[in-house]
Order: C-alpha cells, then sequence, then structure tokens
C-alpha cells in the first residue's frame, strides 16, 4: 500500500512540477499593425497554459465582427508536455487614425496576468504598406477564388422553347459549401418583352443536398418566376445577381506554430466576407403562333375553361343585369382581353370590370380571370344574348381551341317606361306634337262600299270613258255621209244644170265660133230670156228685167247673181244695138251666160 | 282588287248595297258609341264585324285606328290609318294621326327623298282617290268630245274660238286624270307595302336564321316588300336599308 501511494504521489509531484517549470505567457497579437478602412484584421491572445475567466479588452475603436473564438491544444514540444489556449477576435476599424487595444486578462492558477497591448494604425488609403498588402490582396483575390468555388448561382429554364404567350418558369437555385451569414438579391434581370409572375417559395426552405462533378453541396431555391413572351424571337435574360456574407476559413502564410491550429477548420480563425455572386445568363427562344387564328382568338395561350352566367333571366326595363364571363385555367391570364359580345341593340352596356384571382403558389400559373358586364334594358321584349366564343392557344395540342357559351335568355317585362317615349331625335315640329292627342273618331259620312272593288279599270269605267268617242267617230261618220249626199246631189244638180246651159247656148257657140257677132248677141239674149221664161214661169212675152229681178229675188237667188244676169243681158243688148262700142269679147260674154244658166239652176 | 265583272253585276251589288247600308250604318254608329263611352275593346269588335261582312270605308278604317291607338297598340293604329289613307288620300285628320302614332316608334328612319317631280306627282295624285280620278277623266273625255262636235257642226266662228282651247284643255285633261286615277288605283291595290307588328326584329342580310344581323327594327316601322323565300321576306326601309326578315313579323296594309 505505501508503494503504490509513493508512485502516485511521485507523479504528481512531477506533472506539478512540470506545471510549475512553465513560465505562464499571455501573449496579444494582429494579424496586421496597418490596416485601412474596411479592413478585416483578427487578434489574437495566447496563453501558454490552462486559463480561466478570460476577460476581454474594451474593443471601443473597433468593430467585433467576431469573437471570441476560443481553442485549446496540448502538445508534447521537446518531451515536454505543453498546453496553449487561444482567444481570438475579428474586428474591423471604426475611423482612421492610430489606436491602442488594452491588454485582456486571465486567471491562471489563481493569478490574473494581462497581455500586452496592440497599436494598431487605421489609414484610409486602400493601398497598404508593400510588405503587409501584397500578400493580402493575393489573399484577397484567392479567397475570392475560393468562394467561387464554393459557392454558386445557377439559373434554370424549364424548357428552351416556347410558342409566344406560353408560360417558361425560370429558377434560380443557390450552390454552396459554406457558411452564410446574410443574403439578399441585389439585381434582378429586367425580362423585357416578357409579362412575369413570381412565384411564391417556402417560407423557411431548407436546404437541400445536390451532388456536381462529384462534389456535394447545400442548395436552395433563391427565386423563381413564370416568364410569358410577349412577342416571338430570341432573348437573352441577363444574370441575376446576389449578395452574400460568407464564412471563410483563413490561411496564414506566416510560419509559428499556430498555423497547425488554423489548418483545421474546426478550431479554424474563420472571418465573415462579402461576396457578390452572379448567376449565368439565360437564352430564350420564342415561337410565333401558328398562323390564321381563329377570328375569336385574342392573345391568350394556356390551357382554358370558359363560363358565362346572367345574375337574372327576368328582369324589368330599366333594370340593371350583371352578364359574368370567367375563363379559369393555366396560362397567360392577365393577359387575356375582354371578349366583343353583340349585345341586342336595345341594351345599354359599358365597359366590363375585369377581376383576377391568381394562384403564385404552384410553378404552373393558373387561376380565372373574370368579366363583368353591366347591362340595362331599353325596351321590353325577349332577348337573347348569342353565344359566346372564345378561342385560346393550346400549348399541350398546339393548336388553336375555341369554347363556345350558347346563347342566354333575358325575358324582360315592362318597367318604369322612360317618361315621353324616345326622346332623342325628334324634329322641332314632332316636339310640337308629342303631347297631343290622337283626333277624333269620324262619324260615318263617307260611305261605306264593297271592299275589294275598284271604279277604275272596270268596265264601266271603261265604257263611260271610251263612249264619248264612239260617239264622235259615230257623228263624223254620219256627216261625212250627209255631206257627200249633198255634194253627189250638188255634183248632179251641176251637171244637169250644165248641160242645160250648153243646149241653151248651143246655137250661140256656134254663131261666136263663125264670129258672128250680131247674130251670136242675139242669139245669147234669147238663150237667156228664153231660160228664164221656162224656169221662172212667166210668159215670154211678158219678161222684163223688173219682174226677172223680182221673181230672182223672191225665189232666194243670190243677188250678185242677179246683178250678173242683168248685167249680162244687158251687155248682149248694147252689143247689139251698138256694135262694137263695148269691148266685150263674146267668148266672156259666153263663159258668163253659161255660168250663170249654171248658177241660176243650182240654187233653185 | 279585281275589276267587276261586268255593268249588270255591279248595279246588282249596287242594290244589294243599299239595303245592307243601314245595317252597317247602325252597327258603325253602336261602335262609335262604344269608343266614345271609352269601351275601345267593345268597339273595336263590331267595327271587326263590319270588316268581317266585306264593307269598309275610310272612316271605319280610321275609327279602328284611333281605337287601337287608345289601346296602345301602335303597329295596328299605324296599319288601320295607312288603311284610311289608302281611301280617303287627303284627309288631314288621318294624315294628323297616323303622324302622331309614327311618333311612338322607336326607330327614326329617314326617308330618301325622291326625285321633286315625282314627289309633286304623287301629291298631286293623293288628291283624289281613284274612283274621283276616274269620274273627272270620264267628264274629260266627254267634253272633249263635245267640244269636237261643237266646231265641226256650229259655224258661228265665236263659238268655234271659244272651243278650241276647250279641245286641247280637256285632251290634257284626259291624259292627265287618267294617269293619276291609274297611279292611284296602283296604290290603293298596292299589297308590298307592310307594318312590322313584332316587338323587335332582327333584319339579317341572308333568309336565314343563321345569317348575319345587319340591324334591328321595331314595331311600327313602315316596309316594303322586295321578295320572298319560304317564311322569309326581303324588305327594304325608307332609308333604303335591305334585309330579310320572318314573314310573320308584318301584316301588309
Amino acid at each position: 500500500m505505501y508503494k503504490k501511494l509513493n508512485s502516485v504521489a511521485i507523479l504528481l509531484i512531477i506533472f506539478t512540477n512540470i506545471l510549475f517549470t512553465q513560465e505562464a505567457n499571455f501573449i496579444a497579437s494582429s494579424s496586421a499593425n496597418i490596416v485601412s478602412m474596411g479592413e478585416q484584421f483578427e487578434i489574437t491572445y495566447t496563453l501558454n497554459g490552462s486559463g480561466k475567466n478570460f476577460k476581454a479588452p474594451n474593443f471601443d475603436d473597433f468593430i467585433v465582427l467576431s469573437g471570441p473564438n476560443q481553442s485549446q491544444s496540448i502538445q508534447i514540444i521537446n518531451g515536454r508536455l505543453s498546453q496553449t489556449i487561444t482567444y481570438s477576435f475579428i474586428l474591423q476599424p471604426r475611423s482612421e487614425g492610430k489606436f491602442t487595444i488594452p491588454p485582456a486578462s486571465i486567471e491562471v492558477e489563481g493569478k490574473r496576468i494581462q497581455s500586452n497591448t496592440l497599436n494598431i494604425e487605421v489609414s484610409k488609403s486602400t493601398t497598404k504598406p508593400q510588405t503587409k498588402t501584397t500578400p493580402k490582396s493575393t489573399e484577397d483575390e484567392n479567397l475570392s477564388k475560393q468562394i467561387a468555388q464554393n459557392l454558386f448561382i445557377r439559373a434554370f429554364l424549364d424548357r428552351n422553347e416556347v410558342f409566344q404567350g406560353e408560360q417558361i418558369t425560370v429558377t434560380y437555385k443557390l450552390y454552396t459549401r459554406l457558411n452564410i451569414v446574410n443574403s439578399n438579391i441585389d439585381k434582378i434581370p429586367a425580362y423585357t418583352g416578357f409579362w412575369k409572375e413570381e412565384i411564391d417559395l417556402e417560407r423557411n426552405q431548407n436546404y437541400s443536398i445536390e451532388t456536381l462533378d462529384g462534389i456535394q453541396y447545400r442548395t436552395v431555391t433563391i427565386k423563381k418566376l413564370a416568364l410569358f413572351p410577349q412577342r416571338s424571337g430570341t432573348f437573352d435574360i441577363e444574370p441575376l445577381e446576389a449578395n452574400f456574407i460568407v464564412q471563410v476559413q483563413l490561411r496564414r502564410r506566416t510560419g509559428d506554430w499556430f498555423d497547425q491550429f488554423f489548418n483545421d477548420p474546426f478550431f479554424g480563425n474563420v472571418i465573415n466576407k462579402d461576396y457578390k455572386a452572379q448567376s449565368n445568363s439565360l437564352k430564350i427562344r420564342v415561337k410565333p403562333l401558328p398562323e390564321n387564328p381563329p377570328s375569336t382568338f385574342n392573345g391568350a395561350v394556356g390551357k382554358f375553361d370558359i363560363d358565362a352566367w346572367l345574375d337574372k333571366t327576368e328582369t324589368k326595363s330599366n333594370e340593371p343585369v350583371t352578364l359574368r364571363i370567367k375563363i379559369s385555367g393555366r396560362g397567360n391570364i392577365k393577359l387575356i382581353e375582354p371578349i366583343k359580345i353583340n349585345f341586342p341593340v336595345d341594351f345599354e352596356s359599358y365597359e366590363p370590370k375585369i377581376s383576377d384571382k391568381i394562384n403564385q403558389k404552384l410553378s404552373t400559373i393558373s387561376g380565372t380571370r373574370t368579366f363583368e358586364y353591366l347591362l340595362i334594358p331599353r325596351r321590353q321584349g325577349n332577348y337573347k344574348i348569342p353565344t359566346i366564343n372564345f378561342s385560346y392557344f393550346d400549348v399541350e395540342r398546339k393548336t388553336y381551341q375555341t369554347l363556345t357559351i350558347p346563347e342566354m335568355k333575358l325575358i324582360v317585362t315592362k318597367g318604369t317606361e322612360i317618361v315621353g317615349g324616345p326622346v332623342a331625335g325628334l324634329t322641332k315640329e314632332e316636339i310640337k306634337l308629342i303631347g297631343l292627342d290622337i283626333r277624333f273618331i269620324k262619324s260615318g259620312s263617307n260611305k261605306f262600299i264593297r271592299q275589294g272593288i275598284s271604279f277604275f279599270g272596270s268596265t264601266f269605267f271603261y265604257i263611260l270613258f271610251i263612249s264619248p268617242f264612239f260617239v264622235l267617230i259615230l257623228t263624223f261618220y254620219v256627216l261625212k255621209r250627209y255631206e257627200s249626199n249633198l255634194q253627189n246631189v250638188n255634183l248632179y244638180k251641176n251637171k244637169r244644170a250644165t248641160k242645160l246651159a250648153k243646149k241653151r247656148l248651143k246655137l250661140a257657140k256656134k254663131l261666136m265660133e263663125n264670129n258672128d257677132k250680131e247674130k251670136f248677141y242675139e242669139e245669147v239674149s234669147k238663150a237667156l230670156w228664153g231660160y228664164l221664161s221656162d224656169k221662172l214661169g212667166i210668159q215670154f212675152a211678158n219678161l222684163n228685167k223688173d219682174n226677172v229681178k223680182t221673181t230672182l229675188i223672191h225665189k232666194n237667188i243670190k243677188n250678185e247673181i242677179i246683178e250678173k244676169l242683168l248685167h249680162t243681158i244687158d251687155a248682149c243688148e248694147y252689143s247689139r244695138f251698138a256694135p262694137s262700142s263695148d269691148s266685150m269679147n263674146m267668148q266672156q260674154v259666153y263663159n258668163d251666160a253659161i255660168n250663170l244658166v249654171i248658177e241660176i239652176e243650182e240654187q233653185l | 282588287m279585281k275589276k267587276a265583272p261586268s255593268i249588270i253585276s255591279i248595279i246588282i251589288v249596287f242594290l244589294s248595297s243599299i239595303s245592307f247600308c243601314d245595317e252597317i250604318t247602325h252597327q258603325f254608329e253602336t261602335a262609335n258609341d262604344y269608343y266614345r263611352k271609352g269601351e275601345y275593346e267593345k268597339a273595336l269588335s263590331i267595327y271587326e264585324q263590319i270588316l268581317n261582312n266585306g264593307y269598309v270605308s275610310s272612316d271605319l278604317y280610321y275609327n279602328i285606328g284611333n281605337t287601337y291607338h287608345k289601346l296602345e297598340n301602335i303597329p295596328a293604329a299605324i296599319l288601320y290609318y295607312e288603311r284610311a289613307k289608302k281611301l280617303s288620300p287627303s284627309d288631314e285628320d288621318i294624315d294628323f294621326n297616323l303622324k302622331l302614332a309614327n311618333l311612338r316608334v322607336v326607330d327614326k328612319i329617314d326617308p330618301i327623298p325622291r326625285f321633286f317631280i315625282v314627289e309633286w306627282w304623287y301629291s298631286l295624285s293623293n288628291i283624289f282617290n281613284s274612283e274621283k280620278w276616274s269620274i273627272i277623266t270620264i267628264i274629260s273625255s266627254w267634253l272633249f268630245v263635245l267640244s269636237i262636235l261643237v266646231i265641226r257642226l256650229i259655224n258661228i266662228p265665236i263659238i268655234k274660238n271659244l272651243f278650241i282651247p276647250i279641245i286641247i284643255l280637256s285632251m290634257i285633261s284626259i291624259i292627265f286624270t287618267f294617269l293619276l286615277s291609274y297611279t292611284q288605283y296602283k296604290y290603293e291595290n298596292d299589297k308590298t307595302v307592310a307594318i312590322v307588328f313584332s316587338q323587335n326584329v332582327s333584319v339579317k342580310s341572308s333568309p336565314d336564321e343563321a345569317g348575319t344581323d345587319l340591324f334591328v327594327i321595331h314595331e311600327g316601322v313602315k316596309v316594303k316588300i322586295l321578295d320572298s323565300l319560304n317564311e322569309w321576306i326581303k324588305i327594304k326601309l325608307a332609308d333604303g336599308k335591305v334585309g330579310w326578315i320572318p314573314f310573320d313579323s308584318i301584316q301588309i296594309i
């Protein structure tokens, strides 16, 4: 028993001797003594032993980005057991100038010991003193490269080619192997030529693990958008940019024994670094829609259903009715234009009210768009809203589809009519007449007639109309006959008279031809008197000019003939008893005598 | 209207109508009384009885028009006023009431103006109905013939000089009045003008329910019938618009 106890005691003494033979050392050091504004640097407090109750100094002049980061290690060097504890802080200067960082303290075996102070100079310029900065800038570059290998954003399209108006989804995924302290999206691409609708991501997304080229990454979707191209062509989507604050491990170039600790990430010294990541750019090809869309197509692409209804099927005139048309489905809902509907003429209609319900939770944008038409029928009647056709381009079947709503009936009963009937468009004259009443009924002074019988064009009418002409023709005919008769009679009479006259004066003619003047005139005179005696019924011996004249007048012979007769008789006498006193030629006398006889004959 | 077969039948009809005359007049008076009392339905039924017996007059049609107007049946009122007008074309009351009734027609149609001579001719012919014009024609033709005979037979120069212009005038008169009677006769017997009776009709581009709707017309509109096919008729409005409507949406004047 005493032997065991002795060995333990000896060991204890050795250990405590070992411990006590070391002097406690608490050293403060900085990764850089001259830093510039915005630059981070590390302060490390190293204790070559064990201690507790580390008290950090006041870093008032600096921003503490991280710390205290504690690490411990036990090493046997030169056969001796050595133990170290380090406490490190990452600082960033607040302002330019020269600053002193007061010492930190730690309790070692009951005694509090202090570290040394540190002097840090903060300069404005980004260029640092050569000796210190060159390793720093390359270190920066290397750091960036290192980060880039372990953290990047990838942009994906769900397909390469779409039709105009068809949805194409773009997803931005973050791939990282590093811890991310903070992040925000800096620059979103403009997506010109597309209507975009953001797709909601789940809150509190969890990282999932993906392997790329044999390396495992943690990934998470940072943005997802549905794009609907409004034109055809090829479009470039610029990269998305995001800022990250990443925890990066530092690799030191200093050769001291701290290296071995820092190289180990578990114990290692990490700094938070700002890093700007960019996604890849994308190329989207948009095909134009097939030619000859139906006339009722107005830009809807996707897959849709249509429904329409009136809020009532019976109403009164001047009371409003609402027609709702609901288009639901997947596709470019917000780009669907109102359907042109030909409402009946007697309806007052207004521009439809459009309301949308878009579901952004799913990857494919879906939802409904409702058109509300307010209609006011102005007159009573039975009306029909005509059939409504809606066409869209079906992306699955790659053809145009047309959906039809059958016509809807609306019965409009008599409501409150607008007073005065149609007011618009009346002339001044018409306005004067509006308030007047119709004229009173008639008492039937007009005779009743049988319907359907017309006087004009009837046989009776034509008889009455044509008959006077008949009468006319008849009369003329009769007259003509009469006159021709009369003429005949006259002609006959004339012939007879001529014959007679010629007979009477035959002798006279002969004498004339013989140029027996005296005898001629005697004969003419004799003939005339003889004729008159016969005609007038007067005895030859009793004839004289006076009673011849009287009798002839009595018989209504014309005066001029009487005168001529007497004159001729006288002429004959003279020529008989006074030869060649007058230059009466025989022929003329002869003619006169003939004519006289004829005329008297005709008139008797 | 068919032309009366012969004089004899005319006379018979005339005689028989005299016997009916009193009864008809009596009925007419009864109906008018109802109208004055405001019992329009009763008045209408009696008026229609007279019509059913085959007797018409412009007064009858006018009174029926008034009755329908009071009953707010505008297309029927217009129809009967137009029928009355055919028998008495220059009656002011008919014209006035027709104008009032037309005010109640919803559609405002601006008629295409006709060539002014045509318009003038129709205004002239509307002074009398065809019967009166026919009588004037007959008188003119008698006058014409008599004047010729006078000139032919009477040898007194003064009279001859007086009657020569009469001949010319009466000849012109014959021609004119005959044509005017014919014009009125055509108007009175025209079966191609109708009034729309349906509340509203869509006038289509083709005689088919599925034809394109060109425009809408309402009750009371006067249309001219151009053509027909099955149950459809092709109509023309006063402003020249043309289209097809169902036959049963109208009634012929």
